[in-house]
């Protein structure tokens, strides 16, 4: 009699193995759709044509290859110095500042200078129009 | 001896128990941490940045691929159709000044490429754009 009532017991318990089916399931959905890549953006907004800095003011800091160095008023800054871009934004941080590119710089290297001139300082970020 | 094969398929049943354990973690960790994303028209690498800026709302998006074509809110597009479909998404909208486009290069892109469509949404009278990027890693939710 007590043999009986044992295995009338585990005939009631629930089964696990659908409940582990569907988490299964669930985790490769959840692992092939989700993305863990954080995105974010860079602000750059162009200034209305009213309030257009002279050509004077604005700084052009020309990227000349793909490790970060660049020109500045004439003088070559190596892309491996931070300093360098530091002590030069320290100078004037609230000016315009306009990035142009040599040709064959990628676009994560424009991207990078537009960072390393953020931690440096630099507020006024903008890019040098292209016209050709 | 027939008790002991009876219990047999239960311990089976225990053994799988830290299994499921670990699963239902995994998928906590996914559900919480993961965003499910629409994906882009063609597949882009944009460049990784520093940049804490989180993605907001956008009137258009505009990708260029390495192979320097592009495609607005995921339909490809010419060069020269652009000034004209940004011209329509400003006369469309109630504040022009306002509108942010998102424009999501790939890293590859030459440069020179990437200014030279930003000084075309510029001449269209688009002022505000912003470059998307990707910072690596697992960051706080939300």
């Amino acid at each position: 009699m007590r043999l009986d009532h044992l295995v009338r017991r585990r005939k009631r318990a629930i089964s696990m193995v659908p409940l582990i089916d569907v988490v299964f399931i669930l985790l490769l959905f959840f692992m092939l759709s989700t993305s863990l890549i954080r995105a974010r953006e860079i602000p750059v907004d162009f200034p209305t044509p009213d309030a257009e800095p002279s050509a004077q003011q604005v700084r052009i800091i020309r990227l000349e290859s793909e490790d970060g160095s660049f020109t500045f008023e004439g003088l070559q800054y190596p892309g491996s110095d931070p300093e360098a871009l530091q002590s030069l934004v320290a100078t004037d941080p609230a000016a315009p500042y306009a990035l142009d590119t040599a040709p064959g710089v990628s676009s994560q290297a424009l991207v990078t200078l537009l960072d390393r001139l953020n931690m440096a300082g630099a507020r006024n970020l903008s890019l040098m129009g292209e016209t050709s | 001896m027939n008790l002991y094969r009876q219990r047999k398929p239960q311990a089976q049943e225990n053994s799988m128990i830290p299994l499921i354990n670990v699963v239902f973690l995994m998928l906590a960790f996914f559900m919480i941490l993961g965003q499910i994303e629409r994906s882009d028209a063609v597949r882009l690498d944009p460049p990784d940045s520093l940049s804490l800026e989180v993605q907001g709302d956008y009137a258009a998006t505009l990708l260029i691929t390495a192979q320097q074509s592009l495609y607005l809110n995921d339909r490809p597009l010419r060069r020269e159709q652009l000034a004209g479909e940004i011209r329509r998404i400003l006369e469309a909208a109630a504040d022009p000044q306002s509108v942010r486009v998102l424009v999501k290069a790939d890293a590859t892109l030459p440069a020179t490429e990437l200014r030279l469509v930003l000084a075309r949404l510029r001449t269209a009278g688009l002022l505000r754009v912003s470059l998307a990027t990707e910072a690596l890693g697992v960051a706080s939710p939300g």
